[in-house]
């Protein structure tokens, strides 16, 4: 997992406590690109902004800043091992508001899916026994329905 | 092993994140399936504040209008429906719903609510305001099981008695009521007698006899906030008088009223509620107008 230079990230990650506009030389000492890995460039550039931006005092800053990562993460289909990769990161970093934008999209992805349809997705194993399986299933056996 | 240190990462998902991720997906998607994903999926389906509130204002019943009663007809499949939902939340939220909101038009049986109120023991605000397909006994069943309630907003009925006397009996820390229907002199002598000490009351957008008004004053002693906002008042004195509509309150209301901390008032004719309120003679067919428009109350802890 990437490391950070916690003294230098901290005021810009996203903490919408602590809006100060960082001055010019700043940015590029404190915003260091944080590489996450296995994703691509244009995605780490994206965060980067988000996060550059959403440190603001302007709010209408701010706000632009998450509609322009929304419309990103909606346009270019974010794939599921990288939204896994930034859901962690921005978890970690305890970053909020990057951390709600992509859950959106986690969210989008569950809806009107049935069982079978979201472990595809998410290359999930069911690690239920076929004992325990069979008693929700009887519970809700609708969940399972085609 | 790359492919399979990726595939297993969604199973070990912190559970803060994935209950966040589940606070994005509305009641229908949370009881369609996620619990049954995985092991740690279902835990962060059981989360508790996933379930501090459990809000089916998002469900209506399917049903058509009856000349007897229930005065509803619910068809089988909208009851099965209301029912899945209900028992899947219901196992879910193991005992941590407090909050719980059926809409106007979804119209509970009572078989759906002695289950519900089984699974529900801490509930503490209920607002079930469509009692059409309710028996005395299931609601008095129901009654029994919330022993925390504190807060409730129902329809008008005609014999409230049997009811707040089980209120009286069981819900020790019951301080606020909602009344969608008309108030009587009979229905606040009940109130003054069963729940004394009640804080808040709103009876909004209904008719409320004039001496009903004063006694609910004089008499509920212990009460903080009055909601009477785009109500019909009427004074309706001895039988060979005619019935008056009060258009202002007169003085000694007035100052009555002011001993409340919030004694919550509109009758104005320019107002588009008090216009309805008038229009539907004092018993708003709330599906006349925009959807939604039931929950609200001046009295925040009353809106929906």
């Amino acid at each position: 997992m990437a490391e950070v230079n916690e003294t230098d990230q901290t005021p810009n990650l996203g903490d919408s406590t602590t809006p100060s506009q960082p001055k010019p030389e700043q940015i590029t000492t404190t915003n260091v690109a944080v590489p996450i890995p296995d994703v691509g460039p244009q995605l780490q550039v994206v965060v980067d902004e988000f996060i550059l931006k959403n440190g603001s005092s302007d709010e209408e800053v701010r706000t632009a800043a998450r509609n322009d990562l929304r419309d990103f993460i909606e346009r270019e289909e974010i794939g599921i091992t990288t939204l896994l990769v930034v859901v962690k990161y921005a978890h970690e970093f305890k970053n909020a508001d990057l951390l709600d934008a992509f859950c959106e999209r986690v969210a989008d992805l569950i809806k009107d899916k049935k069982v079978v349809g979201v472990r595809e997705i998410f290359g999930i194993v069911n690690d239920f026994t076929p004992e325990e399986e069979h008693a929700l299933r009887d519970e809700h056996p609708w969940a399972f329905e085609d | 092993m790359e492919e399979e240190a990726i595939i297993r990462k969604w199973e070990d998902l912190d559970i803060d994140v994935l209950v966040k991720i589940y606070q994005k997906i509305d009641i229908f998607d949370l009881t369609s399936g996620v619990a049954e994903i995985c092991k740690t999926w279902h835990h962060a389906a059981c989360d508790p504040m996933l379930w501090h509130t459990l809000d089916l204002s998002v469900m209506s019943s399917n049903y058509i209008r009856t000349p007897l009663e229930p005065y509803v007809y619910v068809d089988g499949p909208s009851d099965e429906k209301l029912t899945k939902i209900l028992k899947i939340s219901l196992n879910l939220s193991r005992g941590s719903i407090k909050t719980l909101i059926f809409n106007i038009n979804l119209y509970v049986h009572d078989e759906q609510l002695t289950y519900t109120a089984e699974r529900c023991p801490n509930l503490k605000r209920l607002v079930l305001p469509a009692w059409n397909r309710i028996k005395k006994t299931g609601i008095c069943k129901a009654i029994k099981m919330w022993k925390d309630l504190e807060s409730l907003t129902m329809p008008s009925i005609e014999t409230p008695l049997y009811f707040m006397e089980e209120v009286s009996k069981n819900c020790k820390n019951f301080s606020e009521l909602k009344i969608m229907g008309p108030c009587d002199i009979f229905l606040v002598n009940t109130l003054i007698r069963c729940v004394p000490n009640l804080k808040v009351l709103s009876l909004r957008c209904s008719v409320v006899y004039l001496d009903a008004l004063i006694l609910i004053l004089d008499g509920l002693k212990k009460l903080n906030v009055l909601n009477i906002s785009h109500c019909i008042i009427v004074d309706a004195p001895p039988p060979d008088a005619t019935i008056k509509v009060v258009t202002k309150l007169d003085d000694s209301v007035l100052e009555k009223g002011s001993r409340l901390s919030e004694f919550l008032t509109c009758m104005d004719d320019e107002c588009i509620m008090c216009q309805r309120t008038r229009a539907d003679e004092g018993l708003l067919r709330w599906y006349r107008y925009e959807q939604g428009l039931w929950k609200q109350d001046e009295v925040k802890s009353l809106a929906v």
